[in-house]
């Protein structure tokens, strides 16, 4: 039978194996600085509010609008706001985090679809070379001359 | 002065003794011209009694010679009856002459044709046994060419061959695919069960802050509610966008796969049209082999035919 050559292909397996982990690796370290970056602002973003939520009811109190027997209107809108505000923020914040995790998970997907796309056609073509080539019967055609 | 003319008188017949005279001087005088072995004696010096010596004698020719030696001939004269007697010897001798010249002749003749039959024999065999050589040989080369027609063409064995390289060229293609195959379906698909999570934020902490200061926190919980349902929709969006992206690699996949399904197909089908065309070239060679081989039967039979 003609001998083939594979070294072509495992060497095309190497690039494409060596190629898809430097990617994974870099994705992996920007989710993870991304993660890192993300709760760290979450958690200031929270720790800030709370750290207002005082000054924000001592400045109703200051103007008379909250106390103990004050049910002042403003200072419920206010306070709502301020709560309202709170939950956007932190909340937003958390979505952002999520939808840049999303997004580094789609990366990811598409890095690890990638390459498998790629050593399947990689398989496919090594495979299909040495069956068109024991096809050819070119063995047996020093025999007819 | 004028020639004195000679008168000639008769002379009369001699004796005995003029002849032998006569006889011996004739005689030296002609032996004189001929070599030693033919010269012969005179009548005078005795009857002569060689057969070469007699030979071409008649009758009359004894007769003469009786009455030449001693009977009184009638009228001639003793130089005649020697000058006879010399014609007598010299046609003896030409006689005798002629007779050994006949007799070697013939003896040369018989030697000659002797020996051309001889040759003619020794030719005639010649072409015999060449003959006889050339028909055994041709015939011999009649068999051993019938013998190569009925055994077939030489590459009989090249159709095992041809079978085994087949057999092998379809285990290795059918190992090929099969390998892809597994591969193919080994591959997990990237996109596939991935679930996009919606944000969670709990306001129980802002609602026990509302509640300590003493506002209502139905606000808040719409508002919780709102975001978290934007939160559920973006998640669904991620969702369907990895659901499509999985589609697609699913479908990528699925076409990988009938794609080797159809190679495998191919490939067979080519492998069984190069065998079939490998078989074909074969079988074109051995008849080839046996036309020629046929021809060559025939030349030989035309040539032993000829023979």
């Amino acid at each position: 039978m003609t001998m083939i050559d594979f070294s072509p292909f495992e060497a095309q397996r190497r690039s494409y194996a060596e190629q898809y982990g430097a990617q994974t690796a870099k994705s992996a370290y920007a989710r993870f600085l991304a993660q890192q970056r993300g709760t760290r602002n979450i958690t200031e973003l929270q720790r800030s509010y709370e750290q207002q939520a005082p000054n924000v009811v001592s400045g109703f109190v200051r103007r008379g609008l909250a106390g103990p027997n004050v049910r002042s209107g403003i200072f419920q809108r206010g306070l709502q706001d301020f709560a309202r505000k709170q939950y956007q923020d932190v909340f937003g914040a958390q979505q952002d985090l999520a939808e840049q995790l999303q997004g580094f998970d789609l990366e990811e997907r598409q890095l690890s679809a990638d390459y498998q796309r790629g050593l399947a056609d990689l398989e496919a073509q090594k495979q299909r070379q040495i069956s068109q080539t024991a096809a050819t019967l070119n063995s047996f055609k020093p025999f007819l001359g | 002065m004028a020639a004195t003319k000679k008168k000639t008188v008769p002379q009369k017949s001699g004796s005995a003794a003029d002849f032998r005279k006569a006889d011996i001087a004739s005689t030296v005088a002609y032996n004189k011209l001929l070599p030693e072995q033919e010269r012969t004696p005179s009548y005078s010096s005795g009857i002569p009694t060689t057969t070469g010596s007699l030979s071409g004698y008649g009758l009359n020719d004894i007769k003469q010679l009786i009455g030449l030696s001693g009977g009184g001939g009638g009228g001639m004269t003793a130089k005649e009856r020697a000058d006879i007697a010399l014609e007598r010897r010299k046609l003896n001798m030409q006689n005798r002459q002629f007779n050994r010249e006949l007799a070697s002749k013939e003896s040369e003749f018989g030697r000659e044709l002797a020996f051309r039959q001889g040759q003619f024999d020794t030719e005639k065999q010649r072409y015999i046994d060449e003959l006889t050589r050339r028909q055994g040989g041709m015939g011999d080369y009649i068999a051993a060419i019938q013998s190569q027609i009925d055994a077939g063409p030489t590459n009989k064995a090249l159709y095992d061959t041809l079978s085994k390289l087949a057999a092998g060229a379809q285990t290795n293609i059918t190992s090929s695919y099969d390998a892809l195959d597994a591969a193919l379906k080994n591959i997990v698909n990237p996109f596939a069960g991935y679930q996009a999570q919606a944000v969670s934020s709990p306001t129980a902490g802002l609602e026990q802050f509302l509640s300590s200061q003493g506002v209502g926190t139905d606000d808040l919980t719409r508002f919780a509610q709102l975001q978290q349902a934007q939160s559920q929709q973006q998640a669904q969006a991620a969702n369907n966008l990895m659901a499509q992206l999985s589609g697609v690699f699913t479908g990528g996949q699925q076409s990988r796969q009938a794609e080797a399904a159809m190679g495998r197909t191919a490939d067979t089908n080519a492998l069984a049209m190069n065998q079939l065309l490998a078989q074909a070239q074969l079988g074109q060679q051995g008849q080839g082999q046996i036309d020629e081989l046929r021809r060559l039967l025939l030349q030989a039979q035309m040539q032993k035919a000829a023979l």
